[in-house]
């Protein structure tokens, strides 16, 4: 029981985390001769359990179990010759517990004044029986030249009630002496839901499609001998049923499916900065982001990073992200008066205004040519977390605390 | 949109202008290449985080690390 972000869009984003690298390795890379990337199998582990919701946020005191979540990740890069490589990915999640369904007021509506005794709003929960697991299984070939590279993406997404096929192609050049590296390209994804009958309302839809499109344009530039400026911008289109069929809206006393536009255009502008520092053999990682969208929601990124290497071949990366998030313009934590026809609704979280704070920590040790990491990191949302007043927070926000462990081999 | 979509370009090319985008030959580019100055020092890891974020905010995309899919709720 799921509502289900765009494949596309995922593509997109590990397509420009590839394409915008950082120049001076790729040359060092180069003039030796050898491939950019070594030969490596990773394989990681991550669990996160959502933190129960507050007994006076939830209307069931029996139902507060939210989802646990257990991912693994197999990932092979593969250089096939000096100028071809090949990256596979393998992700499955396994899914279990209970998910956000609608929220409404915590006291009585009278019918016919629209008022209610207690407008508190608090969640109502699904069962905490809910189980689910996806596979997720892509690959991507990258031909390396003398100016930069080319790469295409292709993968496939399922489960049982959403299959997305998603794919793009990205560029990178090299240019001022390689100094300075452009990117662009472009994803897609062309979705199909199908919710599970055993958990949906009656009224809710049996088969539905949509499709994303994406493109981005990024920019790479060495700075001087310690630091390198990176920015991009991407613009994303989504059509279809972008609504969540599982998610209510409670409507003067009547949960009823909830509606989405069918389309939606969304805007991104990322910039990091990256410096070292030789004495201290370390680094510091920023990068901030912008983002607004058709649906009128908007939301501003901070995330910083501290990379130390220490004696015998460990580093340790604490981090801290900073997010905060407007509404989207139709959302209501519930509504008070009937809807009009065809009038959009959402009472999901994920569209309300809010705020979050992610800290974390992170370990790797090199031994020979395994690389062992371990990662932890706390997550936190809250109404009063975000910029600007929030008068009513939704109740469905959520808190996690996430473990994950892995290995990396390294061949000849 | 608005404009404080121009603002962040425009800051970005007056720092690069500011701290002079000095030429840094192949060969003074040792710290650059050390891997503290990756872009992402797991990429994995760095994937499962948008991966989880996902799923958690309603906004999503830009030039960060990601692999395909939900685990969402």
């Amino acid at each position: 029981m799921k509502s289900k972000p765009s494949k596309a869009q995922n593509a997109l984003l590990a397509l420009t985390s590839t394409a915008i690298t950082l120049p001076g390795a790729q040359v060092l890379a180069e003039e030796t001769g050898k491939s950019v990337e070594p030969r490596v199998i990773g394989v990681r582990f991550t669990n996160y359990q959502e933190a129960n919701i507050d007994a006076n946020k939830r209307n069931d005191p029996d139902l507060a179990e939210r989802y646990d979540i257990a991912v693994t990740q197999v990932s092979l890069n593969w250089p096939l010759s000096d100028k071809w490589a090949l990256n596979i990915d393998f992700i499955q999640d396994v899914m279990s517990g209970g998910s956000p369904w609608y929220v409404k007021p915590k006291g009585q509506i009278d019918l016919d004044t629209g008022e209610v005794t207690d407008e508190t709003p608090v969640q109502v929960m699904t069962s905490p029986t809910l189980e689910d697991t996806r596979q997720d299984f892509s690959f991507k070939t990258t031909y390396f030249h003398d100016m930069g590279s080319l790469g295409a993406r292709l993968g496939v997404s399922e489960e049982d009630d959403y299959t997305s096929v998603y794919g793009g192609v990205d560029f990178s050049f090299d240019f001022n002496e390689k100094q300075t590296t452009v990117s662009s390209g472009f994803s897609f994804a062309a979705d199909r839901l199908s919710p599970t009958p055993e958990v949906t309302p009656s009224n809710r839809i049996k088969r539905e499609n949509k499709g994303t499109f994406s493109m981005f344009a990024g920019v790479s530039q060495v700075i001087n001998r310690v630091s390198v400026l990176q920015a991009a911008m991407s613009i994303t289109q989504h059509n279809g049923y972008l609504s969540d069929p599982y998610k209510q809206v409670w409507v003067r006393g009547i949960p009823q499916v909830e509606n989405r536009p069918t389309n939606k255009t969304q805007f991104v502008i990322t910039a990091g900065y990256r410096y070292f520092f030789p004495d201290k053999n370390a680094a510091i990682h920023t990068n901030v982001r912008l983002y607004e969208d058709s649906w009128n929601m908007k939301s501003e990124t901070f995330e910083v990073k501290w990379v130390q290497s220490l004696a015998n071949n460990w580093q340790i990366i604490p981090s801290f992200r900073y997010y905060t998030q407007s509404q989207a313009d139709f959302y209501a934590p519930y509504y008070l008066d009937v809807l009009e026809d065809d009038q959009n609704a959402s009472s999901d979280y994920r569209l309300s205004p809010f705020g979050s704070i992610s800290v974390g920590a992170q370990v790797i040790k090199k031994i020979g040519r395994w690389n062992f990491t371990g990662l932890v990191e706390n997550y936190s949302s809250d109404k009063s977390l975000g910029i600007g007043s929030v008068q009513v927070g939704n109740p469905g926000l959520v808190d996690y605390l996430r473990f994950t462990l892995g290995f990396d081999i390294e061949f000849e | 949109m608005n404009c404080k979509w121009l603002v962040l370009p425009l800051l970005l090319g007056l720092f690069a202008v500011s701290t002079g985008c000095t030429q840094v030959k192949p060969w003074q580019r040792g710290y650059l290449a050390r891997p503290e100055m990756k872009a992402s020092l797991d990429e994995m890891s760095d994937a499962m985080s948008e991966h989880i974020l996902f799923s958690k905010e309603g906004s999503s995309g830009g030039a960060s690390a990601a692999g395909g899919g939900c685990g969402c709720n």
